[in-house]
């Protein structure tokens, strides 16, 4: 048995999955004061009567902790101690000042110049958590990991490095990456403890994971020390619970239609697209990886209008339909008139609709009017998004002369409004369309099943004969003749070991992406250069059904 | 919202002319991983565009390959001048206030007939977007300033008639370097007189002479010109570190020349110093053109930086001094040499492609005409090229060409297949955009 608890904006759910079927489910309001109470509510409702707690195998959730903790604004101070070297003036590009060390690391990982912190450098309060980020540290991280120990000699408990965030390119994205993760470790620390206190109290001993933005989960220490990775997990967890329900084999595109908002993801070959560099938190790019999403402020709880060109969806959202007590014409309310769904007042819903009619229209009409215009302000999304996505820059010859555009082939809908809006927005695309049971616990559904993901990358320099695991701080020395194979081998391994270490079952790991390239020294070659990108193969330990139970 | 900087970063990691060559698959990937560690790509004041494809049509608008362009001319070319004019349109619709398109392979040795690869050029993809500029958004007075080492020889060709492109290069003397030419003589056709200037800088040059020559000379050009769109050929090898030439400019001269420079759109040309140069330079180029600071951009390694000495700053002086003489004399040397020519003006050139041995030889007739620029010929005959000897015989119509002088185009290229020996004729009819085959 699995148990997934989504922790979302409004409501906080819980599933537990067993057979490829989800046996209990609850559903509980989400506190926001003290998110680990509403959690453990739901997870009571869920638990209540199924007898499943001795029965758990893993237990994982998904939470806006961190999500919300940076929307809002409170966080603790964080010293930035940046080495950027000659270039780009970054000292504006991250959320908080830094403090400038001199330094600098090249390109091919050689270490220009040395740096230290100086025995003067005061300023900065010793009981925050740090951040070292050096530009290149990817190359070589020893500049950062020489910064981290005199940082920790002085006294600094959490410093938290550029390299260990990703092994991939990008100074200011790890940087930032660095500082939101060192921002929350200890109101992560805190929440975990707290979930893990609950479900000791409960008798649940089976390990914890935690959703990352990529729609993998991690295990409860890995999550502990990559705090920023839990941003955006919402949407993530929408995209593994359709794959956990739909398992789309051909190109898709899915909605996520709840109340207020409405989240976009495309598919190919099943599974979601990915963003191309990372996610931005609070407008600063990171390293986060994520997937490639839109949202569009339409939901079941959009507010209608009447204008001189028709009906107006939203933007904002008011309150509850008129159907359900609410004050103003919604979405919600035409489709109760239209009988996409079946709760609430429909006398209430029809003279909401007949407040927008002009005269003489039956209050059905502009129902169906409402549903058209909403669905094809989700339709204009999509459209832009897969204009967008064609236009993404790529760097080979041949990712340009054989590019083709996204077209999907199916429209997938989960969440509370998909009824009501997806078979019109299929209609528009002129595709067919799925409504998965079970769309409304999908989140939970898809934490609970999510299988572990780890990204690791490997850079070979056979000129230099210099192999490292940029996250790792591993280095080795190796001969002329290493090869991308050898480089995939050495990847494999340390993927494996650190699922081991964080208790995480080894299930194959693939290569994300790989490139090689010869280095040319006075007309002969000299080495190769080889890049390399692999992870844990991510997915869901199984597809499931539907419903059952209570 | 208008971007101060259209980004077309295209480095064709899977393109090479062969195995050592210095234009070959990772030229442009240590510039990519500065590029993506200092976040560039992540600014706000830079939009990056993906390069099109470019069509037949927009290759033809400027070139007549022999004998057909799919025999040359790779998918790289197609979209790296494919990325100049995404460039092209970024700035001219309007999205972004410049552009850069650093994209390779690299086009200002390629000439308007192409037999092959010259100094690691195939196609010129400056010359094409500036037809497309012409073709497109109608655009009238171009003035193009070629900032690579080596003399902007087939951009130079290709605008030798044209009154309405200035073409200003400065390099390293053609005396001590390839190709071999770029001297203030070769300064346009009787009709284009002037619209050509060549600086040849003594080796050793570095920045403070390439900024006084600038300031003090092409500047005043400049504004004297006014060119509606002005384009930087931004070769970067008059970098200190680069093997193939011997100038000391730096990545900061560099950076300060684009600033100053504020071209419309800058295209990449050559520049081989890949590690030590290509990813400051660019840094320093794309960060000045994006109107950001640039001033903390330097190489690290600087040990084979020398100072400037007496001798190079002599030939600037001079060089200054002979280039304000030319443009300030020119509208009466023009006149001069169109009343010499009289009705028509021939050159004939010997063509190197050192890339891939093959030596053209082309007769070149520009005839005049009263009420128009009247139209060009070419006699073109090459040996060495990949079907042995082949020749071709081409009549040019210009775009404001009056219809009698068109019609003598193609009836002279009608009458040299008529006589016969040349294997290949064509039009290439600027005013119906299209190159036809006769």
């Amino acid at each position: 048995m699995l148990l997934g608890i989504d922790v979302g904006g409004t409501f906080t759910d819980a599933v537990i999955i067993e057979n490829e079927r989800v046996l209990y489910s609850a559903k509980r309001h989400t506190t926001h004061g003290n998110v680990a109470e509403g959690l453990l509510a739901a997870l009571d409702g869920v638990l209540e009567g199924s007898g499943a707690a001795g029965k758990l195998k893993r237990a994982a959730i998904s939470t806006t902790l961190v999500t919300n903790a940076i929307a809002t604004g409170q966080l603790p101070k964080v010293n930035i101690f940046a080495v950027p070297g000659p270039g780009f003036d970054c000292r504006k590009a991250f959320p908080a000042p830094p403090v400038v060390i001199d330094g600098y690391t090249d390109h091919r990982g050689h270490n220009v110049h040395y740096a230290k912190l100086p025995a003067t450098a005061g300023g900065f309060l010793a009981g925050a958590p740090a951040v070292v980020s050096a530009k290149f540290s990817v190359r070589n991280p020893e500049s950062e990991l020489a910064l981290e120990r005199e940082l920790k000699a002085r006294g600094v408990k959490d410093v938290v490095t550029g390299h260990s965030m990703s092994g991939l390119l990008g100074f200011i994205r790890r940087t930032n990456s660095a500082y939101y993760t060192a921002a929350t470790l200890d109101l992560c620390a805190g929440f975990f403890a707290a979930v893990r206190e609950g479900l000791k109290k409960r008798a649940i001993h089976a390990p914890l994971y935690v959703l990352k933005a990529d729609g993998g989960t991690m295990p409860e220490n890995l999550a502990g020390r990559y705090t920023a990775e839990t941003y955006f997990t919402g949407p993530a967890a929408s995209a593994v619970g359709i794959k956990a329900l739909v398992n789309p084999a051909r190109r898709a595109v899915s909605l996520d239609i709840g109340g207020t908002t409405t989240d976009i993801a495309f598919w190919e070959g099943n599974r979601p697209l990915f963003g191309k560099r990372g996610a931005k938190i609070n407008g600063y790019p990171t390293a986060v990886r994520a997937l490639h999403l839109s949202s569009v402020p339409v939901g079941g709880d959009s507010c209608l209008k009447r204008t001189e060109s028709g009906i107006a969806i939203g933007p904002g959202r008011v309150g509850p339909a008129m159907a359900l007590g609410g004050s103003v014409p919604t979405l919600t309310d035409a489709f109760l008139l239209l009988r996409f769904d079946d709760f609430g007042d429909v006398e209430k819903a029809r003279s909401a609709m007949r407040s927008l009619a002009r005269p003489g229209e039956a209050p059905e009409a502009v129902a169906g009017e409402a549903v058209r215009a909403a669905a094809g302000k989700i339709v204009a999304v999509i459209r832009e998004m897969i204009e967008e996505y064609a236009l993404e820059p790529v760097y080979r010859v041949e990712d340009v002369i054989k590019a083709h555009k996204f077209a999907p082939e199916l429209v997938i809908g989960i969440g509370g409004a998909a009824k009501g809006l997806v078979p019109e927005i299929a209609g528009q695309l002129g595709l067919p369309f799925d409504i998965p049971a079970a769309a409304l616990v999908a989140n939970a559904v898809g934490a609970a099943v999510a299988r572990p993901t780890i990204l690791g990358v490997l850079r070979a320099d056979t000129a230099l004969g210099r192999c490292i695991l940029p996250q790792a701080a591993q280095g080795m020395d190796i001969d002329r003749k290493f090869s991308v194979r050898d480089g995939e081998i050495l990847l494999t391994e340390w993927l494996r070991r650190e699922a081991q270490n964080g208790g995480v079952e080894f299930h194959g790991a693939e290569t994300l992406w790989q490139e090689q390239f010869p280095v040319i020294r006075d007309g002969w070659q000299s080495g190769n250069i080889i890049n390399i990108a692999m992870q844990l193969t991510p997915g869901v330990f199984f597809t499931v059904k539907g419903a059952g139970g209570q | 919202m208008t971007a101060p900087l259209g980004l077309v970063f295209f480095p064709a990691v899977d393109w090479m002319i062969s195995e050592t060559h210095p234009e070959r698959q990772e030229r442009l990937i240590y510039t990519y991983d500065q590029i993506v560690e200092e976040g560039l790509l992540d600014l706000a004041a830079i939009r990056e565009y993906k390069p099109r494809v470019a069509g037949r049509r927009d290759i033809e608008r400027t070139h007549i390959v022999v004998p057909d362009l799919n025999n040359i001319v790779t998918d790289a070319h197609l979209v790296s001048a494919g990325g100049t004019l995404t460039a092209a349109d970024a700035v001219m619709k309007g999205e972004v206030k410049r552009a850069f398109a650093l994209v390779r392979p690299p086009g200002h040795h390629a000439m308007r007939v192409a037999h092959g690869i010259r100094g690691f050029c195939t196609i010129n993809i400056e010359a094409i977007m500036i037809d497309y500029l012409r073709k497109t958004y109608g655009a009238g007075r171009i003035a193009v300033v070629d900032t690579d080492v080596h003399h902007g020889d087939g951009t130079q060709e290709i605008f030798y008639h044209d009154p309405d492109t200035l073409f200003i290069s400065f390099h390293q003397d053609g005396h001590t370097l390839y190709p071999g030419s770029g001297f203030m003589e070769e300064a346009g056709s009787p009709y284009a007189f002037g619209a050509t200037i060549n600086l040849p800088l003594l080796p050793e040059t570095g920045d403070v002479g390439v900024h006084l020559l600038f300031d003090e000379l092409i500047r005043p050009i400049l504004d004297d010109f006014q060119p509606d769109i002005l384009i930087n050929s931004a070769g970067q090898d008059n970098h200190y570190t680069d093997m193939l030439a011997s100038m000391q400019v730096t990545a900061q001269g560099y950076a300060r020349l684009a600033d100053k420079l504020k071209a419309d759109i800058a295209v990449l040309e050559g520049g081989y110093s890949i590690e030590a140069a290509l990813p400051y330079v660019n840094t320093g180029i794309v960060l000045a053109m994006a109107g950001l600071d640039y001033s903390r951009v330097l190489e690290p390694d600087r040990r084979d930086l020398r100072p400037e000495g007496k001798h190079t700053a002599a030939r600037v002086a001079q060089l200054v001094s002979d280039g304000r003489a030319l443009w300030s004399a020119r509208g009466k040397l023009k006149a001069e040499k169109i009343a010499k020519a009289g009705s028509s003006w021939t050159r004939k050139k010997p063509i190197y492609y050192d890339t891939d041995g093959i030596r053209e030889m082309q007769t070149e007739t520009a005839f005049y005409c009263p009420k128009c620029p009247g139209y060009l010929t070419i006699d073109s005959s090459a040996r060495g090229s990949y079907f042995g000897e082949q020749s071709a015989f081409i009549a040019v119509v210009w775009a404001a060409s009056c219809p009698d002088c068109a019609k003598r185009a193609y009836d002279a290229v009608l009458r040299a297949k008529k006589q016969g020996g040349h294997d290949y004729f064509f039009v290439q009819d600027k005013a119906k955009d299209l190159l036809e085959r006769i």
